[in-house]
């Protein structure tokens, strides 16, 4: 009686571990750094130290690769070693994902690495350009000797022109990469390290704008357009009304052609940035026009010039595209049970900028991604774990001719799906998801029944021994010698044998066990018990109450219990009696066999 | 000492070990605490168990098993669909 108090008080409190363990189990991850939210007055210094701890020991050899590798890309370049470039150029694609991937996982966008990691983006990319333009420049190089030779002037003029585009473009590459260096510079001075190799990058990236300015002067020098003499130097005239514009401005690129047949329309093939733009069809005096939205130019300068026929080119002419602010404006986000709701709108002034990329960032890491739509506006619904979390939305894409904008920081409390709702709800809404779910519960259980079900493997019982009539029946003695051959462990060497009082040997508790297998053994015979190992002492007593022996075998069971289990040191007469009852319950059980 | 009280005390230890731990990596997950113990458990009551018969006292702690490891299945599941959801 005095135990139910503590079991009933150990039985509530276990109840109440479990509920209490219950209500967490939707969101099982009690504490850890990264969701240590913190408040205004106190911030975890350990969660700090544990977020913050070895950033820079990771961060610092991939900063000082980042500023190694470009010198010797732009070398490579330089020395016209494309294979060696493009290793290079894959090495540091590597290394800047490596470090993009960092940057996320530690949650490090905030800050001057944040703003490297941006300055080495952009340098990735203009190297890439880099790379790619004067790979091609080398093939203009070699095709204008081959045409040279040829004397083909109209594709002499091509190459011309396309090297003027890229010349331009390489010019507008360097100067983008010199705003990077400010940056690159100072962020590798901060952490101490050696920046000459990035500072030999850009003298060798000025030597090869230089070399390639040299070569497109004296190709334009030499260059003659393909006209008769009296006639006028351009057949094909080109103008462009506005040579400054930006996003969303029209450029106005007007031409006309002298040389057609009055009256009849001819095609003109527009090229902008030696790229074909369009067959333009000329009005019937000659004069075409083509409005150029500019919407996907990046920004810098773009070269546009016409060509009919495959054999009449215009002159170059140029139009320089600027970069426009954007403003990003995100409204306050609706949260709901695990996700939340973001509306907002991206402008240039007063342009609305359309099918433009917008990546939602949640607590840093990348959360999403939408485009806007015609009117600038975008919308889209987050999942998002519950907690307080810190959202934001940034536009930065290199195909616009547009500045990177980010919005205000908004600060959500994502409340925890109940139980039944959100969550579960959606895992069930799906097809897939419910019968994954289905399929994972229903294993477990097939599991947990074969588990309860098993038996393990354990020394083979003996096989049940029938004795027909007329057969000899084996001495229960030598039954009990195998047993204890087998396995059994008797303390002394002699068994008690029939006729004995006491048996020889049986003089401590350490022989029971002996008397114990062989009377156990001797009853499971007589009653053709299947396996005579598994019974207990009490067992044994149960099995035999319907034989004449069950006195003495419960006799002997009680005390070989009593001596055996109870700890106590048994009186020497006592384990005789024991002894003897064994004996005389073995010898009832010979004569009955026999 | 008795192969129950031993038992006991190993799941005990083995228990404050995985708390102790988890308290040192600044981290509590529920999730991990309940597979690492479902794994203690499972590897005590078969090295306790014997070959031919089955204590009383194990005899619930197979069902209490059974029970972890059908949770367990929901864990994963759980898991699975998390990830894919991402």
């Amino acid at each position: 009686m005095r135990r139910l108090p503590a079991v009933l008080v150990s039985a509530l409190l276990v109840i109440g571990c479990l509920v209490l363990i219950g209500m967490q189990a939707g969101s099982p991850l009690l504490y850890s750094p990264r969701s240590d939210p913190g408040v205004p007055d106190h911030v975890n210094p350990a969660a700090q130290d544990m977020v913050t701890g070895d950033r820079a020991a990771q961060v610092l050899p991939l900063i000082s690769d980042l500023l190694n590798t470009p010198g010797s890309l732009v070398l490579n370049i330089k020395g016209s070693d494309f294979e060696y470039a493009a290793r290079d150029l894959q090495e540091y694609r590597q290394i800047s994902r490596q470090l993009d991937s960092l940057v996320i996982n530690l949650d490090m966008t905030e800050g001057e690495l944040n703003e490297f990691r941006k300055a080495n983006q952009q340098n990735l990319a203009i190297l890439t350009e880099l790379f790619n333009g004067t790979g091609r420049w080398d093939e203009l190089q070699t095709l204008e000797i081959r045409y040279r030779d040829s004397g083909d002037s109209q594709m002499l003029t091509s190459i011309t022109y396309e090297g003027e585009a890229l010349r331009r473009r390489i010019q507008d590459l360097y100067r983008d990469y010199l705003d990077q260096d400010q940056v690159m510079r100072e962020t590798g001075e901060k952490f101490g390290l050696d920046t000459s190799s990035y500072d030999r990058s850009i003298s060798d990236f000025r030597e090869i704008v230089s070399r390639i300015d040299e070569n497109q002067d004296e190709r334009m020098v030499t260059f003659t357009p393909a006209a008769t003499p009296g006639e006028r130097l351009y057949q094909l005239t080109l103008t462009v009304e506005r040579e400054r514009v930006s996003y969303m401005d029209t450029a106005v690129i007007r031409g006309l052609l002298f040389v057609h047949e009055k009256g009849k329309p001819d095609e003109v093939d527009l090229f902008i940035d030696s790229r074909r733009v369009r067959s333009i069809s000329t009005n019937p005096d000659g004069s075409f026009s083509y409005s150029h939205l500019v919407e996907h130019d990046h920004e810098g300068t773009h070269t546009v010039f016409a060509v009919y026929s495959g054999s009449v080119f215009s002159e170059i002419r140029t139009f320089f595209v600027e970069r426009e602010d954007t403003y990003l404006d995100l409204e306050p986000p609706v949260p709901g049970e695990g996700r939340v709701e973001l509306k907002g709108t991206l402008m240039a002034g007063s342009t609305p900028v359309r099918s433009a990329p917008i990546e939602i960032l949640a607590d840093g890491k990348r959360a999403g991604t939408t485009y806007t739509g015609e009117d600038g506006k975008f919308s889209i619904g987050l999942k998002l774990s519950s907690g307080n979390r810190k959202v934001k939305v940034i536009f930065s894409a290199d195909t616009f001719p547009l500045a990177p904008s980010e919005s205000a920081v908004y600060e959500v409390l994502i409340p925890t799906p109940g139980p039944g709702t959100g969550n579960e709800e959606s895992f069930l809404a799906s097809p897939l998801h419910a019968a994954i779910l289905a399929a994972s519960v229903c294993a477990s259980c097939v599991i947990a029944f074969f588990y309860l079900r098993r038996r393990r493997p354990g020394p083979k019982a003996p096989a049940p021994v029938f004795h027909l009539p007329g057969e000899p029946v084996p001495d229960p003695n030598e039954a009990m010698q195998e047993v204890l051959a087998e396995g059994a462990t008797p303390a002394g060497g002699d068994l008690a044998r029939p006729g004995d009082e006491r048996p020889p040997g049986v003089d401590a508790p350490g022989d029971l066990p002996s008397l114990f297998s062989a009377l156990r053994l001797a009853v499971s015979r007589h009653l053709a018990f299947l396996h005579p190992h598994s019974l207990t002492p009490r067992e044994l007593c149960r099995i035999s109450r319907d034989l004449a022996v069950q006195e003495a075998v419960c006799r002997f069971t009680n005390g070989y219990e009593q001596a055996r289990y109870s700890g106590a040191k048994v009186p020497e007469d006592e384990l005789d009696v024991i002894a003897i009852a064994a004996s005389s319950a073995m010898n009832s059980l010979e004569g009955a066999d026999h | 000492m008795m192969k129950k009280h031993l038992a006991i005390s190993a799941l005990a230890g083995w228990v404050l070990l995985v708390i102790g731990f988890m308290v040192l990596a600044r981290t509590l997950d529920l999730e991990i605490f309940f597979v690492l113990w479902l794994i203690g458990i499972l590897i005590i009551v078969e090295l306790v168990s014997d070959h031919a018969a089955t204590p009383r006292y194990l005899r619930s702690q197979r069902l209490v098993i059974a029970s972890g490891v059908i949770l367990f299945g929901v864990i994963v599941a759980r898991k699975i669909l998390e990830i894919l959801s991402k």
